[in-house]
């Protein structure tokens, strides 16, 4: 009888692959596409957040095989679209010149002005909002005997404003997603 | 000296000194509350605190907002901390010794935001709408709190009610914390001085946000006004007020002397 010695763990596992179902080529293009899309975000998310050291987003997406490149390169372009941001707008230039480094199809300077159009007409409706809720809360207070320089309505108590904030974000987010969709390739 | 002078009618009710608009009243009819209430004016009452552990001193001003509803300045603790004191029952109570209602409170301010002054607001705005006004300094450490204030102050005036309306100036008065305001209503020659100014003392500056230098000019500024009444957060080594025009300069000149500004 020859001798015999237990199996380690890494043989063990390896036996357990090995009984497991292969993976058909369909599922292995989507195992593969989906890869694809979290590396393509992930480098999206790295670029986002490099604001001061500037990473070379160019570079950085060679890391995808040919077969890969439109998958990947399409999910880092939708991850960076969805970062901009009408409310916190400081970081949509680096955005835009991320997504025109690897899209040749983006006009830095004309996404620039129709994003800039989108959210000065968005603050401008916001502030207007503002300043109609305000007077509207002022002449309840006043209906209530509360008036004078020294007292404002704090509108974030206010249910109103949140309906209307909620209402003007709603309408300029579907503009700013319609702007977002252009920046995709087709 | 402050003058207590029982008015009780034998109805129960408050009887008002006509001939001295000022006087200082007790009332300690259906409150058994250890919490003395002083009418001040006609329609300035002071609910002062002698409980056991920390509170704070409560004034009200009624009849000065639409429908006859009332503001109060520094509604206090819901219940003391350490042994429990129904706070906020006792003041309830002593409001409807008042012959007021309660629940027709329309408006608080809020000297600062120091647990002992706001923790019972929450309740009036839950219960009665009642509007939480607090200065802008304060507001997000009252959010922080739990809170929401519906009304932000600033420096400036407040204008209370319609015919004959109450004006009072809100004062910036920053050293006990950083958004603390003082109420002056000039009318009735009243300061409202939260924890800024005791008698013979000052609030405390070693708080978050507590500052002597801000303290001193605060106090500074304050001791210009024509003041006959001078209605302190706490009954630190006094019964809360001092009254007299020469009582109160004697003691922003000891204030004065203390802080040297």
């Amino acid at each position: 009888m020859g001798e015999r010695r237990a199996k380690t763990a890494f043989e063990l596992a390896m036996e357990k692959v090995s009984k497991m179902p292969k993976l058909n080529s369909e599922e292995l293009n989507e195992e593969r596409k989906k890869e694809s899309i979290e590396k393509g975000e992930a480098i999206a998310q790295r670029y986002i957040q490099s604001t001061q050291r500037k990473t070379d987003i160019k570079s950085e997406i060679k890391v995808f095989s040919p077969e890969q490149e439109k998958i990947g390169k399409t999910a880092v372009l939708k991850c960076l679209s969805q970062a901009l941001s009408m409310i916190q707008p400081e970081q949509n230039s680096h955005i835009l010149a991320g997504m025109a480094a690897i899209n040749p199809d983006i006009s830095i300077n004309t996404a620039s002005e129709q994003l800039d159009k989108i959210i000065e007409v968005f603050h401008k409706e916001l502030n207007s909002a503002f300043a109609s809720v305000e007077l509207s809360e002022i002449k309840r207070l006043k209906d209530e005997g509360i008036a004078g320089s020294a007292v404002k309505p704090n509108l974030r108590a206010s249910t109103a404003w949140h309906q209307k904030q909620e209402e003007v974000i709603a309408a300029y987010t579907c503009k700013l997603s319609e702007f977002q969709k252009t920046l995709l390739p087709e | 000296m402050i003058k207590f002078t029982a008015t009780t009618a034998s109805d129960g009710q408050r009887s008002h000194q006509p001939d001295s608009p000022l006087s200082l009243t007790a009332n300690n009819q259906q409150n058994d509350s250890l919490t003395p209430i002083m009418q001040l004016a006609e329609n300035l009452y002071a609910h002062l605190w002698q409980g056991q552990d920390n509170n704070c001193n409560t004034y009200l001003i009624s009849n000065c907002l639409d429908q006859g509803k009332h503001l109060v300045i520094d509604p206090g603790h819901m219940k003391t901390q350490g042994s429990d004191e129904p706070a906020l029952e006792m003041l309830l109570k002593g409001i409807q010794g008042d012959g007021l209602d309660p629940a027709a409170i329309g408006m608080i301010v809020l000297t600062h935001c120091h647990p002992d002054h706001i923790e019972a607001a929450g309740f009036f705005q839950s219960r009665l709408k009642t509007r939480i006004a607090i200065h802008r300094a304060e507001a997000e450490l009252y959010e922080q709190m739990g809170g929401i204030a519906d009304l932000i102050l600033d420096e400036g005036d407040l204008i209370l009610g319609y015919e004959n309306p109450v004006t009072l100036n809100i004062f910036h008065s920053p050293g006990h914390s950083p958004g603390h305001i003082t109420i002056y209503w000039a009318a009735a020659k009243t300061l409202i001085a939260g924890d800024l100014i005791f008698y013979r003392s000052t609030g405390r500056t070693d708080l978050p946000g507590g500052s002597l230098p801000q303290m001193k000019e605060s106090i500074k500024r304050l001791s210009e006004l024509n003041i006959e009444w001078l209605l302190c957060g706490h009954a630190y080594g006094n019964p809360g007020v001092i009254e007299g025009k020469e009582e109160v300069q004697d003691n922003f000149h000891f204030l004065a002397q203390q802080l040297m500004f």
